[in-house]
């Protein structure tokens, strides 16, 4: 399975989470997601996501001047941003939940509903 | 390690050409998605060693703008953006429709009968390469007339149909073919619809009189005509004026001259048909040579007053002339005056004209004996 396709709905969450402890900077996030087995994830699709998760209040962010290189730009989550991680954590589970339980093998096939059934 | 202490010199180009790729962005949206991806390139490099390899600027600029919600450039990208604000107008236009019980059930009866609008599509490919290829056909044929176009048209509706089901499309150019072509297919089949009143009527009025034309040469007025009127029987005269019977007549083409013509002859018939049940005489064709009817032979025999239910008790009989006798041929200047030792040959007829007896009015003689063999 393609799964740049899957991470691109639930990257917003994935970078809150990984910036919920701690605070850090674009490849520092990169870092994170791919130590946490998101390997394929594009170091842009990051960086544009934590800019686009700014710009819409659920992240805030600082410079940080680094000695001999380029200053850095931290990004820290604040209150927006874990009402907004909370929300999606839920939907996720709900979804995990509900996918995980189609795709399970060992489960009988139920008379399951049509999508737009009872319109 | 030197990578820290002396970051990579193509980092801050790469970053310089991400920027030029973003240069239609407003100048502080850009220097704010852009505020530390040097750095962030300097640690990456540092990490991947030299395994290191700078992405494509333009690829990476796009990734960007995907991922931060920004609109695509203008010009090279604007494609993409077209197509799915076509696509999300249509899906938003599919919702609405669905949102009635009544325009759900059309609708899936629309989806229903898209295999007719493939073999329509197939259909105005046909005519539109019959529009293209005018200057070389030098005509508009909407059927086709010949074996290769019909193969064309198979294969063409083949293709749509095939088009149809989302096969036969090697490469994503070929749904941009394909998108194309159902765009021109469209305007093809209005213009094919809006012609087809005029042009169908055309069409199969040619088509009848072609089948005409082709089963009765001229059927008008089947058998002997002269100035319009049917030819009932042919009476002959020698040239002395004197009614001669059982001539046999030819045209110039070899055929026998008959007043039935192809119609009577085909159908066998032993009576003119023509005349039958008209109240007039009817004329019945000569005995040839194994029963057949033979009808170049003059003047036919007629019985008066015959129908079709007595024709085969009535008994035809030699009919009177109409005219006993006739003047004489007068003499002719004679065309060829060497050969002329014919005069012995028709003694009668030079007697009654007498002024030249060089003369020889006497060809009818000759065709009848040639043509007899």
């Amino acid at each position: 399975m393609d799964t740049t396709q899957l991470l691109k709905g639930v990257l917003d969450a994935a970078v809150l989470a990984v910036v919920q402890h701690e605070d850090a900077y674009g490849y520092d996030i990169v870092r994170r997601l791919r130590d946490a087995g998101l390997g394929e994830v594009g170091d842009a699709s990051v960086y544009g996501t934590l800019r686009r998760l700014y710009s819409a209040g659920s992240l805030s962010s600082y410079v940080v001047p680094s000695d001999g290189g380029p200053h850095r730009k931290y990004y820290a989550i604040n209150p927006q941003g874990r009402a907004a991680l909370d929300a999606q954590r839920e939907d996720w589970a709900a979804f995990s939940l509900a996918l995980s339980t189609l795709l399970d093998a060992s489960r009988k096939p139920a008379a399951l509903r049509t999508i737009g059934e009872g319109r | 390690m030197n990578a820290t202490t002396e970051p990579r010199a193509d980092i801050p180009a790469f970053a310089a050409a991400v920027r030029t790729e973003l240069s239609d962005l407003p100048a502080d949206e850009v220097d704010d998605l852009l505020d530390g991806l040097e750095a962030d390139l300097a640690d990456q490099a540092e990490d991947s060693g030299e395994a290191f390899v700078l992405p494509d600027a333009a690829t990476y600029a796009a990734e960007l703008r995907a991922a931060a919600g920004l609109p695509e450039r203008n010009g090279r990208a604007a494609k993409v953006p077209v197509r799915d604000r076509l696509e999300r107008t249509r899906r938003a236009a599919a919702t609405r429709i669905r949102s009635s019980r009544f325009g759900s059930q059309t609708l899936d009866l629309l989806v229903s009968l898209r295999p007719v609008w493939w073999i329509a599509r197939g259909a105005a490919f046909y005519l539109l390469l019959v529009f293209l290829t005018v200057p070389f056909t030098g005509g508009v044929d909407y059927v086709p007339t010949n074996v290769v176009a019909w193969a064309i048209l198979a294969a063409l509706v083949l293709l749509s149909i095939q088009w149809g089901r989302g096969m036969w499309l090697p490469h994503r150019w070929g749904r941009g073919v394909r998108g194309v072509l159902n765009v021109v297919a469209t305007i093809v089949a209005a213009i094919a619809l809006i012609a087809a009143p005029t042009v169908l009527p055309q069409y199969f009025s040619s088509q009848a009189y072609a089948n005409y034309a082709v089963a009765y040469p001229d059927n008008s007025q089947p058998g002997l005509v002269l100035d319009g009127q049917r030819v009932r029987n042919i009476f002959a005269y020698d040239a002395a004026g004197n009614p001669i019977k059982d001539v046999q007549l030819y045209t110039d083409q070899g055929t026998q001259l008959t007043t039935v013509g192809s119609e009577g002859l085909a159908n066998g018939w032993w009576w003119d048909e023509y005349f039958l049940g008209g109240g007039g005489p009817v004329t019945s064709a000569y005995q040839g040579t194994g029963r057949s009817p033979l009808w170049n032979v003059f003047p036919l025999r007629e019985s008066v007053g015959v129908s079709s239910w007595d024709v085969n008790s009535a008994i035809p009989v030699e009919p009177k002339e109409p005219f006993a006798h006739v003047p004489a041929v007068p003499a002719q200047p004679d065309p060829n005056p060497e050969t002329s030792p014919a005069p012995s040959a028709t003694p009668g007829a030079d007697a009654t004209t007498g002024t030249s007896p060089d003369a020889t009015p006497a060809p009818e003689p000759t065709p009848v004996t040639e043509a007899t063999p």
